[in-house]
């Protein structure tokens, strides 16, 4: 057994060993079937699910009841193809976003953000929440976010009032 | 394998311990470890020699190498050119390190899980008379799924004037496809070798023709002249002023001059387990190192070899590079010396794919639809049926307006509802490939002028290497073209290193 594999264990690389096994990094609970995972005994996509942790479902069911659920629900799909939500998920091609709600911009647990985002000195609440998924590329020109943002408001207002739940 | 005398980069996995690393320090270790971990995770017994080159063990055979560098080769790019390149130069024997900006592999691929299923959010189709990808479709036995709605529909509708239009479609179909036949009448003439392009002289005659310049010199009806537009504008993926027609003619000549092929080609058979699944056929079939998240920024020559910057600092040294990046991405390395004015001049102009693609799932069966638009309409000029049932149709769209909010549902909900008044979407997703830094557009077309440039785009400077779909000579603009740079280049540098 090599150390190299020790690595696998703990997932430190856990998104680049996801992402290296073919996208089937995501494993969320509320996600359905993904793709079955190549048999491997290298395959440690899995290796967190162990631990109990907070997300998404907690955080529909803690959202504040005058936001509204089910568009938050959908509009999430798309953010869903990119992030993961669920405390300790590995990355996908973007950062997990659990706690992502008055956190500081790339300060998420090994992702290598762009420099812009790096040195935006952003801290996401909701005004920047809100700037920055209307428009991502003209809020933050440079970042790496492939995505042209979400352009109706009241859609954004119930991601972010999910994604303030989400800690 | 090549001795590394300084190599800050190399991380040896005993030294990283979970609690004291700083967090930088982790995503270099993480991305260090992904060059074992691609060959560990995608079976076959790499894992273990990549294991052994992290540890710095002594590697099996390789040529002579000398020279000090830190690998033979170094490749820049993870797609289907850069796969293929290092798959070539590391079978070859020599020491090869593949560099990815992102933190996945597939590059303008990427098949992407998206609600209960995945999804192709770049290419998807391959055909076998594009020999490169179907050499290695045949090499490793990867199955293949037919798509046939997309080839047979039972209605189509098109925009005339901002209304929808039913064709008749057995009536309609044979005008347009003569429509088609007569615009590229010539092509066995200009391409009659379509894997040496510049094989005669007769592109010289039509070398400034945009597609729009030959639909004007033809005798068309109205509605024939619209798909007409509609179907080279969604190929070129840019409106028909903007693209060149020896780009599309090419293409013609490539599938042997017939629309039956040609709509086989552009719409219908998939690789069943996913672009991946090619992509990790290639590596899995190599020794080549592979790491993620390392964007490079500066690729410098002194004559006695490369060397390479990442964004954080880190370098790496290399007898020979191959760059696969996208040409429209190639002016946000710096090169050193400068790369040649032409190359520069052209990722700067960039080709002109920059359109949308999008997937939509509509709540009712609207059954196997093909709808059409030319290219005064941004959102979509072709959008069909990949499966449809009581549970709804699947549809494609593809639209030359890269800013097209293609995941905005209403949007998306009232462009399809020009077409088709009662049609209610439940859900849509497109990768906006303009936003992304490492594409900066779709697939390639080139603009007239810059057709001429392919010989120049493609040349070597001094012992950097340029093999991207891009700038392919047969199947420029597709996963095939890919292939066909990363193989020939990767032997290029593989006889030249070898010998
Ligand atoms: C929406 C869409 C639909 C398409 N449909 C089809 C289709 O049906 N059939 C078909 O054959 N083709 C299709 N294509 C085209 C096809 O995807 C491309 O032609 C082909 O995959 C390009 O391969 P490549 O390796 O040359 O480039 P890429 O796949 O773009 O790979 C280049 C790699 O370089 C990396 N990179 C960029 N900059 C840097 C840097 N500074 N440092 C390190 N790495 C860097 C990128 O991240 C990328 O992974 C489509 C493309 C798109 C976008
Ligand atoms: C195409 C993939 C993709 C999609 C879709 C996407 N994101 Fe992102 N997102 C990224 C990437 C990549 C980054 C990192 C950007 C960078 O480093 O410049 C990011 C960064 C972010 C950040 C900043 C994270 C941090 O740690 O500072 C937030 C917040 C965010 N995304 C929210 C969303 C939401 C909400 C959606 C859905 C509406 C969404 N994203 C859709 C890829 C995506």
């Amino acid at each position: 057994m090599s150390n190299l594999k020790l690595i696998c264990v703990i997932s430190v690389g856990a998104i680049f060993l996801a992402a290296a096994c073919g996208g089937e990094q995501n494993n969320e609970t509320a996600a359905p079937a993904p793709t079955p995972a190549p048999a491997s005994e290298n395959n440690t996509a899995d290796a967190e699910v162990g631990a109990p942790a907070r997300g998404l479902t907690e955080a529909f069911d803690e959202m504040d009841a005058s936001c509204d659920q089910a568009l938050a629900k959908t509009t999430l799909t798309q953010c869903r193809v990119c992030h993961s939500f669920d405390a300790g998920k590995p990355n996908l091609t973007g950062p997990n976003l659990f706690g992502i709600y008055g956190a500081s911009a790339a300060a998420g647990d090994n992702f290598a953000y762009s420099p812009v985002l790096r040195e935006s000195g952003l801290v996401w609440d909701e005004d920047t929440l809100n700037k920055f998924l209307e428009n991502p590329p003209q809020f933050l020109p440079g970042n790496r976010m492939a995505y042209g943002g979400v352009r109706d408001a009241e859609a954004r207002k119930s991601l972010i009032c999910l994604l303030k739940a989400l800690k | 394998m090549t001795t590394k005398k300084s190599e800050p980069e190399i991380t040896h996995e005993e030294d990283v311990d979970e609690k004291d690393v700083s967090r930088r320090g982790f995503i270099t270790a993480a991305a260090l470890s992904t060059a074992g971990l691609v060959a560990a995770c995608s079976g076959g017994d790499q894992g273990d020699a990549s294991a052994e080159n992290a540890d710095n063990e002594p590697a099996p055979a390789v040529p002579a190498t000398g020279g000090g560098s830190d690998f033979d080769v170094v490749v820049i790019g993870g797609g289907m050119a850069g796969a293929s390149a290092a798959r070539e130069t590391s079978k070859a024997g020599l020491t090869t390190l593949l560099l990815e900006a992102r933190n996945r592999l597939g590059g303008r691929t990427y098949y992407a899980p998206f609600g209960d299923h995945n999804i192709e959010l770049g290419a998807n189709y391959l055909y076998w008379l594009q020999p490169h990808i179907w050499a290695e479709v045949t090499r490793y036995n990867l199955p293949i799924d037919d798509t046939p709605a997309a080839v047979n529909p039972d209605r189509w509708i098109y925009l005339k004037d901002g209304k929808a239009v039913e064709a008749d479609i057995a009536t309609f179909w044979p005008k347009v496809d003569k429509a088609m036949t007569d615009y590229c009448a010539m092509s066995r003439e200009v391409f009659p070798r379509p894997y040496d392009t510049f094989h005669t002289d007769e592109w010289k005659k039509y070398q400034d023709l945009t597609i729009q310049d030959r639909i004007d010199q033809l005798d068309l009806e109205d509605d024939v002249r619209l798909n007409l537009n509609a179907i080279w504008s969604i190929m070129s993926h840019a409106p028909c002023k903007e693209g060149g027609f020896l780009e599309m003619l090419r293409w013609w000549a490539n599938l042997g001059s017939n629309s039956i092929d040609f709509n086989n080609a552009v719409s219908r058979y998939r690789l069943s387990n996913g672009t991946i699944s090619l992509i990790n056929a290639m590596l899995d079939d190599s020794d080549a190192e592979v790491r993620l998240s390392s964007p490079v920024s500066r690729i410098a020559q002194n004559g006695t070899g490369v060397q390479i910057t990442l964004e954080d600092g880190q370098t790496v040294t290399a007898k020979k590079v191959i760059v696969t990046s996208p040409l429209n991405t190639w002016v946000d390395v710096e090169f050193e010396p400068a790369l040649s004015e032409v190359k520069l001049t052209t990722s700067r102009e960039r080709h002109v794919g920059a359109g949308n693609k999008l997937h939509a799932k509509t709540k009712q069966d609207i059954g196997n639809v093909f709808l059409t638009a030319d290219d005064g309409f941004g959102p979509m000029q072709y959008g069909y049926t990949e499966t449809t049932g009581p549970g709804g149709t699947t549809l494609l769209s593809y639209g030359l307006d890269g800013a097209f909010d293609v995941n905005n549902l209403d949007v998306v909900q009232n462009m399809l509802r020009q077409f088709l008044p009662d049609v209610e979407v439940e859900s849509t997703y497109g990768y906006q490939w303009l936003y992304d830094p490492f594409s900066k557009g779709t697939w390639s077309t080139l603009r007239p002028h810059q057709f001429k440039l392919v010989p120049e785009l493609q040349r070597a400077e001094g012992d950097v290497h340029f093999a991207s779909a891009d700038i392919a000579t047969m199947w420029r603009g597709w996963m095939d073209g890919g292939i066909e740079m990363g193989v020939s280049t990767g032997q290029v540098v593989a006889r030249a290193l070898v010998s």
